[in-house]
């Protein structure tokens, strides 16, 4: 999302845009709000498949489309959550499997101070890179393209 | 939070070699009991404050040795597990159960600012008063000591790596450690 690579040393900066808040039960995470293709509720309970962590919601057409639940720790749960009502579909790969969530909040044209995290939690290809404070809480920065296909191998 | 045990932070030591004659000098250290018979040394210096029952804060996809982020004086900092952070990812033990957090201080170079970071503190913190006498070599065997650990002090029969936090907070998680 941003370069605070400990290369830079860049550990803090300010940046307005357009982003989205996800949260799933302590785990919020921020992404580019160009980054979600789609929102919808669903009405529904999912039903579990032969894979592990990934469930199935009929659409309007009665096509099962794949939905998935994230835990704290950003892997597949293995059971669907009850209270994870709203579901995004991200652009890149994985774009198929809609994720589940508590709650999704936009924020328009907002600015935030983005912080690097420390140097002993980075490895050049994590999930996050930053962290924000919004509301006294932190939200971890990821972009889709990183999130999902990590996320979406990884289990409880 | 609470935020209590302040550790005592004493001004500069005196050099051990400026003792009087005919006594021998000793200085004081920081000693963290990571694991049942297993305790590492800070020095007096970098270990600022015992934190007690801190929130932490998991980040996603951190190292396996990370347990979060802490909050502490407007910062966050990371927290390690000591003795997770010794041992490979697949091989780690359960996490013992800790009720504080010890704060450490550390500089990237000389004339840098102050960085800080977070050690869980599973046993009793204790400031121990360490001799020249006391000094021996890092423990051998499968932890490379040698690059994280600045001395290393025999206590009560023990040898005690004196640790480098700057070596630990400071450099990114070698590939793999996730």
């Amino acid at each position: 999302m941003i370069d605070l690579s400990p290369a830079k040393r860049a550990t803090t900066m300010k940046m307005r845009g357009d982003f989205v808040l996800l949260r799933a039960e302590g785990l919020r995470l921020l992404l580019p709000q160009r980054e979600v293709m789609s929102t919808e509720y669903r009405d529904h309970a999912p039903a579990a498949t032969a894979q592990a962590g990934i469930f199935a919601l009929e659409d309007a057409h009665g096509t099962p489309q794949p939905v998935a639940a994230l835990s704290d720790r950003m892997a597949l749960m293995d059971r669907f959550p009850q209270d994870r009502f709203v579901l995004t579909r991200f652009a890149g790969p994985g774009q198929a499997t809609a994720l589940a969530w508590n709650d999704v909040r936009v924020l328009i044209d907002t600015e935030l101070e983005f912080h690097a995290l420390p140097a002993v939690m980075q490895d050049g290809a994590g999930l996050v890179d930053a962290y924000v404070e919004i509301d006294h809480e932190l939200a971890f920065c990821t972009t889709a393209q990183r999130m999902l296909p990590e996320a979406l191998a990884r289990s409880d | 939070m609470d935020m209590d045990l302040q550790l005592t932070v004493t001004a500069e030591e005196p050099p051990l070699d400026e003792a009087p004659v005919g006594r021998q000098a000793t200085a004081q250290a920081c000693l963290l009991t990571y694991a049942p018979n297993a305790s590492i040394a800070l020095p007096v210096h970098a270990s600022v404050e015992l934190v007690e029952q801190p929130r932490v804060v998991p980040v996603p996809g951190m190292p396996h040795f990370c347990q979060g982020l802490v909050a502490w004086q407007g910062r966050q900092l990371p927290l390690i597990d000591f003795q997770a952070y010794l041992q490979a990812p697949g091989n780690a033990r359960a996490a013992l159960a800790y009720s504080h957090v010890l704060i450490v201080a550390y500089q990237t170079a000389p004339g840098r600012p102050l960085q800080y970071g977070a050690l869980c503190a599973p046993f009793l913190v204790r400031m121990i008063e360490v001799a020249n006498s006391q000094q021996c070599p890092l423990p051998a065997g499968e932890v490379c000591w040698t690059s994280i650990a600045v001395s290393c002090l025999m206590n009560q029969g023990q040898p005690i790596p004196v640790l480098d936090p700057a070596r630990i907070f400071d450099r990114p998680v070698p590939s793999g450690a996730h």
